[in-house]
């Protein structure tokens, strides 16, 4: 039995407050598993996975997640879906720590307390042979980012928004590393747009204030952010649904005698069954997303997305580093994918840039898993896992001290020296 | 100049006369705004139902856990979120210095109660509206609601 053994896998596992998104560094895609513990109206709770795979009726469903306002904060129900994630057949992965290199992600501005809570986790309770934690914004990084401007290769400067459930976070990466001093975050994130949405059904239409995973499915088909938000709402005004272009039918699921029929919008080519429950939406559905560009919609005392990037980029000392990471903006995350958000994001944010500056923006084809995805570019180049990770070894010798040393906040150098 | 006097006069006269008769907002503006901030804790909640407890189910086989004092202390904590902020000063005021910012342009009134434009302001609780129409909703619903 060798002494120190090498381990025989890397497993990367972007650990994301609505999904989890986690594979092997050979896997081609990952698995996409929910991080939280679900209670149907049945009072059975399931763990992740289970929640999809096994519920039948999403009606009514509470959800108990292990992270709080985009901080680690709750490892009794973590361990639970990680337990459930890393070793049972169902998932399918049966990792063996002790043989196998962890790559986990955290939330950008996380309270040190909890990033070192899960350095415990990983090397006392799992007992992992090695482990690299940094953010998701530093796993996109990794990734071949030219190929998202029809171009080639990557830049070592790059401006990551990585817009999720929690919120949506700003973060600059110079030269490799994280520039703490410009990271921004906007309160903007999926759950708030599933609650906005919740309050505004209920209110004008039906009380729905428990069903937050049929709202959240809603807002996933029927939602898009608008590029002609004056226009639009006139037309919502003045029109009405009937002949309102804007305006969609959405069949809530209900139990047929097969099974659950799921929520989906109405085909109006068909004649309506009238078993079906209607839910009509105009202007929420372009109100929702709204939030992200205009939080002071809902009273929010923040500027919106454009904005907000350029509060960051203003807080990068350096002219050229400003110019480079305008020319490289990739957009992560959830929220990115509303139809609309693309050309609204473009055409604010170019309004706000400087005319001499170019402007780069990208956009990856699928923004959930392109995080996880630079995570197999980093897990399979060994040289440069090996010295970012802490190993087993060390941390028996040195404890947590050296996995903060490693994979705290370091300050770039060259910015340091010019300002 | 006796022209000039006679507009000042006028004016005078109607603001003054206007001021006396203009019915004050109900609510005061720190209650408002503390039911505003409250509105919007809410819009950051998991369930509506707040006191909601969902218990780690007890796995059949699993794995032994709390291998270490340390794992086991993480793992029966109940610190809730606003618990950790205390015990860390430092790391709480660099995570609210990373916010962003207010916005340099104003911010747009929508009504609160159909979405539209939101022109008109309620008297009594400072919500907006767009119409008769939608005023009279809101005043069976939402108004003065915010802070019984």
């Amino acid at each position: 039995m060798p002494v120190a053994a090498q381990p025989r896998a890397t497993f990367i596992l972007d650990n994301g407050a609505y999904n989890i998104k986690a594979g092997f560094a050979t896997n081609e895609v990952p698995s996409i598993i929910p991080n939280c513990l679900a209670r149907s109206r049945g009072r059975h709770v399931y763990i992740g996975d289970e929640f999809l795979t096994q519920c039948k009726d999403f009606s009514g469903v509470v959800f108990r997640r292990p992270f709080e306002k985009g901080h680690l904060t709750n490892w009794e129900s973590e361990k639970a879906i990680w337990d459930r994630l890393l070793f049972s057949k169902e998932v399918g992965f049966q990792v063996e720590p002790d043989e196998t290199a962890l790559i986990v992600t955290e939330p950008a501005l996380q309270l040190p307390v909890c990033s070192s809570n899960m350095d415990q986790i990983v090397f006392e309770e799992y007992g992992f042979s090695s482990y690299y934690r940094c953010t998701t914004a530093a796993l996109v990084h990794e990734n071949e980012t030219g190929l998202l401007f029809g171009a080639s290769g990557r830049s070592d400067t790059t401006l990551i928004i990585d817009s999720g459930y929690s919120a949506t976070v700003i973060i600059p990466i110079i030269e490799n590393t994280v520039y703490y001093p410009a990271v921004r975050r906007l309160n903007v994130g999926g759950r708030l747009l599933r609650n906005f949405l919740k309050e505004t059904i209920s209110f004008r239409h039906y009380n729905m204030m428990d069903e937050s995973w049929i709202v959240n499915e809603i807002k996933d088909q029927c939602c898009f952010v608008t590029t002609t938000f004056a226009k639009d709402l006139e037309t919502c005004k003045k029109l009405p649904a009937a002949r309102n272009p804007l305006a969609l039918d959405y069949v809530l699921p209900r139990a047929t005698a097969p099974g659950i029929r799921q929520g989906h919008i109405r085909d109006k080519t068909l004649p309506p069954d009238p078993d079906d429950q209607i839910l009509t939406l105009g202007n929420e559905r372009f109100s929702v997303p709204e939030l992200l560009f205009n939080p002071s919609d809902i009273g929010m005392r923040q500027a919106g997305l454009p904005e907000a990037i350029m509060q960051s980029i203003s807080a990068v000392p350096d002219a050229d580093v400003r110019g480079l990471l305008l020319g490289n903006v990739v957009f992560v995350g959830g929220n990115t994918k509303f139809a609309g958000f693309r050309d609204r994001i473009s055409t604010e944010l170019r309004a706000l840039v400087p005319d001499d500056i170019s402007l780069r923006l990208g956009f990856p084809e699928d923004p959930i898993t392109y995080g996880w995805q630079g995570g197999t570019k980093l897990g399979l180049d060994k040289t440069s896992l090996q010295s970012r990770q802490v190993t087993k070894k060390e941390y028996q010798e040195y404890g947590l001290s050296i996995c903060m040393r490693k994979f705290g906040k370091k300050t770039v150098k060259v910015l340091e020296n010019n300002v | 100049m006796p022209l000039v006097e006679l507009v000042t006069g006028a004016t005078a006269q109607s603001t003054i006369s206007g001021r006396k008769n203009f019915p004050k907002r109900e609510g005061d503006s720190s209650s408002i705004q503390r039911a505003i901030n409250r509105r919007l804790a809410d819009l950051e909640r998991e369930n509506y139902n707040d006191s909601v407890k969902i218990e780690v189910p007890k796995a059949e086989g699993s794995r032994s856990s709390g291998k270490s004092p340390a794992v086991r202390r993480i793992l029966v904590s109940k610190k809730t979120l606003s618990n950790l902020f205390d015990d860390d000063e430092t790391g709480t005021s660099e995570f609210y210095s990373a916010a962003v910012e207010r916005s340099r342009y104003p911010m747009r009134h929508l009504c609160s109660v159909c979405g539209y434009w939101g022109a008109i302001t309620c008297i009594r609780c400072g919500a907006r509206y767009c119409s008769l129409a939608c005023e009279d909703t809101h005043r069976e619903t939402r108004c003065l609601k915010v802070y019984a």
